[in-house]
Parts: structure tokens; C-alpha cells; sequence
């Protein structure tokens, strides 16, 4: 299922198969300006990455798939960058610390959360560091 | 005593080789046991830190759960407060819930790199990060809905006891080296 969110700014695709969160995540986005287009599966995710709909950040929740070890969102990378090489990548995950994910393999990605980890004004300075990402990606990307 | 003087010296050439491969063999003992008795200190050592790791890991999980129940608590008792008090009480008690939630983050980072990380133990780690990352967002976006954080938190406090208890299996399962 995908679920366009009305607002006006940069735009985000969220792909993350918990919907509550991936809802709550959403409205944080868009409190500071994000317009969040949500992807709850793989499929939903590449169908987006393939339609002609413009994306100035891309965010993928690493263990997207039947298990937390899958890191089937991570293996989304790749095919994000190669169809849309000028948008950031920002990935996330509720079990892998960037030093326990294989970076070295994904140049592609740009960020990378970890959930639960934060505090709440450092979960806003990120969310709204995420949402600036976007908005110097498209600036780059209109020059 | 013999009084044959080849048969003698034969004798004490035997008993000097014997000595020597006894020396030999009393030497090579030792040294296979040392080394056993090494690796076997080594195997032990790896065991306790790996056991201490899940361990720290289950009561760091144990301790977000307290926190939460904290938070929880003080939802309901300083619902009557002043708006200024409760929203000082509440920052407090959520920092202390923050710091227990980064002390579990190192200690999973720990147990992650020294590959300890189970599927059982993932899975709960897993659940318990989602369900901290639902209520994080969930006070950033409605800060005031206490109904909602208290479910929250009453989630929290059950999936780091189950968090604790998947270490704990982890832990046991660590099988001590022996020297047989």
C-alpha cells in the first residue's frame, strides 16, 4: 500500500514496513517540511523508484522483510541510486549500528539512524536534518 | 650385580636412554599440557566476556524497561501538576529513559560485533527499538497524549523483560570449555 500524505516540500520516500511508524515518522517529516510519500513493502518501494514522481530524499528501513536479520531495505540501495543517482540515501534500522552494517559495500547511502536510539530533541535535529538533505539535493539537482 | 663388565656398560647405556626418553616425555608432557591448559584458560576467558557481554546486554534492557516504568508512573502522578512541573519532571525522567536507552545501544553494538547477535536475540532487540521509536514519536507529535505514551511504555516494559530473558538463554547457551 502506498499513502500519499498532502504538503507542500521536499519530497520523501519512506519505505519502512511498520505502518505506525512509519505514519508517526511521516508526521514528524512533515512538521518540518517534508512530503512524505510512504512505501510499506519492496514492491510499493521499487514501483515508486520506477514511476516518473520526483524524490529529493530517499529513506529505507534496513530489515525490511520477514525477519530482523533481513536487510532486504538495504539491498535497495543500489537500485535507489542507480535509478535516481542525485537523491540522497538515508537508511535506518532498529538492530544494525552503521559500524555493524556493511558500508564499504553501499558508497550510495548518505546517513544512516539508528531507531530508538535517540533522544527526543536529537530525534528532531535529525529528522529535520534529514528534510535539509533533501532540500540541498534538489537545490543541487535545479542548478 | 653383575659382574660382567660389557653387560654393564650395556646396562648403563640402557638406563641412561631410558632416563633420557623418560626426560623426553615428561618435557613433551608439560609442554602438551601447558599448552592445553592454555587454550584452555583462553576458551574460558572467551566464554566469561562473551556470558558478561549478553548478560550486560540483558540488564541494560532491564534498566530502559525501569526507566519506562518511571516514565509511566509519572504520567499518572503528575497529571495533576502544574503544567511548568510536570513538563520539568517529565523531561527528567525521559533523559534518564534516554540514557539507559544509549547504554543498550553500546551494549548491543558490543554484542553485535563479537558476532553474538541470535535470531531470538535480534528479534527482541528488534521489537524493543521499534517500540522506543513509537514512542519517542509519539511524544515529539502528541505530547500530550498520555493514553497513548503509557501504552507505550507498558510495551516497553514487557519487551525488555523479554529482551533480558532472550539474553539470559543466550548466555546460558555459552558452553564452558573443559580440559577432558
Amino acid at each position: 500500500m502506498t499513502t500519499e500524505k498532502p504538503a507542500e516540500g521536499v519530497r520523501i520516500l519512506l519505505v519502512d514496513d511498520n505502518p505506525e511508524i512509519a505514519d508517526l515518522r511521516a508526521s514528524l517529516l512533515e512538521r518540518f517540511g517534508g512530503e512524505v510519500i510512504i512505501a510499506l513493502t519492496l514492491k510499493d518501494a521499487e514501483a515508486q523508484l520506477a514511476s516518473p514522481a520526483q524524490f529529493d530524499v530517499i529513506m529505507l528501513d534496513v530489515n525490511l522483510g520477514s525477519g530482523p536479520a533481513d536487510m532486504r531495505g538495504l539491498a535497495l540501495a543500489p537500485e535507489s541510486h542507480r535509478l535516481r543517482p542525485d537523491t540522497p540515501i538515508v537508511a535506518y534500522s532498529s538492530v544494525f549500528t552503521e559500524s555493524q552494517l556493511p558500508m564499504h559495500e553501499h558508497p550510495e547511502i548518505d546517513r544512516v539512524l539508528a531507531k530508538g536510539s535517540l533522544g527526543l530533541a536529537d530525534l528532531e535535529d535529525s529528522t529535520r536534518g534529514i528534510v535539509q538533505l533533501g532540500r540541498e539535493a534538489r537545490a543541487n539537482r535545479d542548478k | 650385580m653383575t659382574s660382567d663388565p660389557a653387560l654393564s656398560s650395556l646396562l648403563a647405556v640402557l638406563g641412561g636412554a631410558i632416563s633420557t626418553v623418560g626426560a623426553i616425555y615428561v618435557g613433551w608432557r608439560n609442554r602438551t599440557l601447558n599448552h592445553r591448559l592454555a587454550r584452555f584458560q583462553e576458551q574460558l576467558a572467551d566464554v566469561v566476556l562473551k556470558r558478561q557481554l549478553c548478560l550486560a546486554l540483558g540488564s541494560r534492557a532491564l534498566m530502559v524497561g525501569e526507566r519506562a516504568a518511571e516514565v509511566r508512573r509519572s504520567l499518572d502522578v503528575l497529571a495533576r501538576a502544574r503544567t511548568k512541573v510536570r513538563i520539568a519532571e517529565m523531561e527528567k525522567r525521559t533523559e534518564r529513559l534516554d540514557r539507559a536507552c544509549d547504554a543498550l545501544l553500546e551494549s548491543w553494538t558490543e554484542v553485535a560485533n563479537w558476532g553474538l547477535a541470535s535470531d531470538a536475540l535480534r528479534e527482541s532487540v528488534d521489537r524493543l527499538n521499534d517500540t522506543l521509536e513509537t514512542l519517542r514519536l509519539g511524544m515529539l507529535l502528541t505530547p500530550g497524549d498520555n493514553h497513548r505514551h503509557a501504552a507505550a511504555l507498558s510495551a516497553t516494559e514487557d519487551l525488555a523483560t523479554n529482551c533480558q530473558r532472550a539474553c539470559r538463554d543466550s548466555a546460558d547457551k555459552l558452553v564452558s570449555p573443559s580440559l577432558a
